[in-house]
C-alpha cells in the first residue's frame, strides 16, 4: 500500500470524499421528505399550507396542536391515551410470555425446534386472514373495543419477533454461572429471576421498545377490533382525514404527535433490527 | 447437565405462549374453516345456515378474487425488485467511505421503516395534494404530473412509489449490514490480481452476501403481497377495483359486503397459495437453529 500521497491526488481524494457526503445527504433528505413536509406543515399557519411555492422556514406556530388537543368532534387525547396504555400493555406481556419460554426452549429444548420454527414463521403469514374468525373470538370473550383485546392481539403479532430475539440472548449467556447456581440448588425460576434476567436487561428493553413501536403502529387488527371506545391514535389519525377534509394543519400535528415514539426510540433499537427484521438470519 | 433437564418447571415457564398460541392462531384457524362452509352475515354471526363448499365454488369463480391476486402479485413483484435495486445500490454507496456522520445518517435512514404504514400513506396523501403539497409542487415544476399522482391514471404508479419510500430503507439496512461481514482482504486480494470494481462486485461481492440477498427478497415479496393498511388508507382498493389487493378484497368481503362466509373461505384459499413459499421459509429457520 502507498503511503505517500502527491498534492494532486489528496485533492481527488478530498473531492470524492465531498462527493460522498453531497450524494449521502441527499440520499438521506430524499427518504425523510414525508417525514420532514409533515412536521413542518404542522408548524406553519392555515395562510402559509396554502401559500404556493411552499414557504419554509416561517415562524413556527403551535395553533394546530392545540386545536387537535381541544378538539371537541374527536377525542385526540383518549386516542393517545389508549394507544400508551395498550403499547404498554402489550410490552410488558410479550416480555412475560417470551422471555421464559425463551429460556426453557434454549436450555431444556423444550418444543423442540418445531414449535420455535412454528412461531417465528408466523409473522409472515397476512394478517388479514384471521380477522373474520378473531372478530368473532373477540365478540365471544366481549373484547371488541377494549384495550385489553388489542394487549392481546397486539402481543400475539409481536411474540415472533420477540421470541427470536429472546432466544438469541438467551442462547449467547454463559451456561457457567447458571450451572453452578443450580449446584447451591437454587430452582429453576430462581435462576431465571436472579441470574438470566438481569444479564439480560438490555436485550429486554430492545424487545420491549420494538413491541411497544409495532403495537403504537399497528392498523388493521385496531381498526376491525374497536369501534369508538379503544381508538388508537394511528386509526384515529386515518379517520382525521375524512372527517377533517382540507384542514391539512391540524392533519399533519396530529400525525406528528402520533410519530414521536417512532422520532424517539427509532435509534435506541438500531442495533437489534437486522436481526429482528430478518428472521435471525442475519446477526450482528 | 442432567440436572438442567430436571422438573416442570420448564413446561410453566413454556405454557403461556403455548396458550397464547392456541387461543389467537390454532382456534382461530379451525374456527375459519367452520365459518367458511357457512352462509352467515356479519351482522347477524347466530343465523348462518351450512352450505358445503359453496363459498369455495363463488371464491373460485369470482374474476375479482383473481384480479386481486394478480394485483397483489405484479406489484409485490415490482415493489421488490425496485427497492431491492435501489437498497442494495444505497447500501454500496455508504459502503464506500468510512467518515464521520456517517452512522447518523444510517440511522436517519431507517426512520421509514419505523413509521406506521397508515400514517405514511397519509403524509404522501398531504405531500402529493395538488393545492397544498409540497412535492406535487415542485415535481409539477420539474416538468411531472406532480400534481395528478393522486388521480387514476397515475395510482398504482404512486403506491409502488410510496411502498419504496418506505421499504428501500428496509432491503438497504439489511444488505449494508451483509455488506460488512465481507472481509476487506478479499478485495485487496482481487485488486492486486488486477479485477475492476465490477468484477469484484459480480464474482466477489454478490456471491458472497447471496444468502442475505435471498433472505430480503423472500420477506420483501412476502409483505408486500399482503400489504394493506397503505392502500387502504390512499385509496381503499379503489377507484373501483383498480388498487384491490388481495387483503383488501377479503376486508372489503367482510366487513363491506359482510359476507363472512366467504371472505373466510378467501382467506384459506390465501393461506393454501402461500403455503409453499412459507413451508420453504420455515425449513429454513430451522436450519437456521440448529447451526
Amino acid at each position: 500500500m502507498q503511503r505517500t500521497s502527491s498534492t494532486p491526488r489528496r485533492v481527488t481524494r478530498f473531492a470524492d470524499n465531498l462527493l460522498w457526503y453531497v450524494v449521502s445527504i441527499g440520499i438521506v433528505v430524499l427518504f425523510l421528505v414525508p417525514i420532514l413536509g409533515t412536521i413542518s406543515t404542522s408548524l406553519k399557519s392555515t395562510r402559509d399550507i396554502n401559500t404556493m411555492p411552499p414557504q419554509w422556514l416561517t415562524q413556527p406556530v403551535l395553533t394546530h396542536y392545540a386545536a387537535v388537543l381541544n378538539e371537541t368532534g374527536f377525542n385526540f387525547k383518549n386516542f393517545f391515551a389508549t394507544s400508551l396504555i395498550v403499547a404498554f400493555g402489550a410490552s410488558a406481556l410479550v416480555v412475560l410470555i417470551n422471555l421464559p419460554a425463551a429460556y426453557s426452549m434454549v436450555r431444556y429444548g423444550t418444543g423442540g425446534r418445531r414449535l420455535f420454527a412454528f412461531v417465528v414463521s408466523l409473522r409472515l403469514l397476512p394478517p388479514i386472514v384471521f380477522i373474520v374468525p378473531m372478530f368473532i373470538l373477540f365478540q365471544l370473550l366481549g373484547l371488541l373495543d377494549s384495550p385489553q383485546g388489542l394487549v392481546l392481539i397486539n402481543s400475539l403479532l409481536n411474540t415472533p419477533l420477540a421470541l427470536l430475539l429472546f432466544v438469541g440472548f438467551v442462547q449467547d449467556l454463559p451456561r457457567e454461572v447458571e450451572e453452578s447456581a443450580m449446584i447451591d440448588g437454587a430452582s429453576s425460576w430462581q435462576i431465571l429471576r436472579r441470574i438470566v434476567l438481569p444479564l439480560l436487561l438490555p436485550g429486554l428493553a430492545a424487545v420491549l421498545v420494538l413491541t411497544f413501536l409495532w403495537t403504537w403502529n399497528e392498523f388493521l387488527f385496531s381498526l376491525i377490533l374497536t369501534l369508538n371506545k379503544a381508538t388508537t391514535v394511528t386509526v384515529g389519525a386515518s379517520f382525521f382525514v375524512t372527517a377533517w377534509g382540507v384542514r391539512w394543519g391540524e392533519i399533519s400535528a396530529a400525525i406528528t404527535m402520533s410519530l414521536l415514539p417512532t422520532l424517539l426510540f427509532t435509534f435506541f433499537i438500531q442495533r437489534y433490527l437486522v436481526s429482528g427484521l430478518t428472521l435471525g438470519a442475519l446477526k450482528e | 447437565m442432567i440436572a438442567y433437564s430436571r422438573g416442570p418447571a420448564r413446561y410453566f415457564q413454556i405454557l403461556p405462549l403455548v396458550l397464547l398460541i392456541l387461543l389467537l392462531t390454532i382456534f382461530p384457524t379451525f374456527f375459519a374453516y367452520l365459518i367458511s362452509t357457512y352462509q352467515v352475515r356479519l351482522s347477524a354471526l347466530d343465523e348462518g345456515t351450512f352450505v358445503g363448499l359453496s363459498n369455495f365454488a363463488k371464491t373460485l369463480s369470482d374474476r375479482e378474487f383473481y384480479e386481486a391476486l394478480w394485483f397483489s402479485l405484479r406489484f409485490a413483484v415490482v415493489t421488490t425488485g425496485l427497492e431491492m435495486l435501489v437498497g442494495f445500490g444505497i447500501a454500496l454507496w455508504f459502503n464506500r467511505k468510512a467518515l464521520p456522520g456517517k452512522r447518523i445518517m444510517i440511522s436517519l435512514m431507517l426512520l421509514p421503516i419505523m413509521v406506521s404504514p397508515a400514517l405514511l400513506g397519509i403524509m404522501f396523501r398531504l405531500m402529493l395534494n395538488s393545492f397544498v403539497g409540497p412535492v406535487a409542487y415542485y415535481l409539477k415544476q420539474a416538468g411531472f404530473p406532480g400534481d395528478k399522482l393522486l388521480t387514476p391514471n397515475y395510482l398504482v404508479f404512486t403506491l409502488i412509489l410510496i411502498d419504496i419510500a418506505q421499504w428501500t430503507p428496509f432491503v438497504f439496512l439489511i444488505l449494508y449490514s451483509a455488506l460488512q461481514t465481507v472481509p476487506k482482504e478479499l478485495y485487496e486480494a482481487a485488486s492486486v490480481d488486477g479485477a475492476t470494481s465490477l468484477q469484484k462486485l459480480r464474482s466477489l461481492t454478490i456471491p458472497l452476501i447471496m444468502p442475505f440477498i435471498l433472505i430480503t427478497l423472500v420477506i420483501r415479496v412476502i409483505d408486500s403481497f399482503k400489504i394493506f393498511d397503505m392502500i387502504h388508507v390512499l385509496t381503499g382498493g379503489g377507484p373501483g377495483t383498480l388498487t384491490t389487493t388481495i387483503s383488501i378484497y377479503i376486508y372489503k368481503m367482510a366487513f363491506n359486503a359482510g359476507d363472512i362466509g366467504r371472505a373466510s373461505a378467501a382467506s384459506l384459499i390465501l393461506l393454501l397459495v402461500l403455503s409453499i413459499p412459507l413451508g420453504l421459509i420455515l425449513t429454513r429457520i430451522m436450519r437456521q437453529e440448529a447451526r
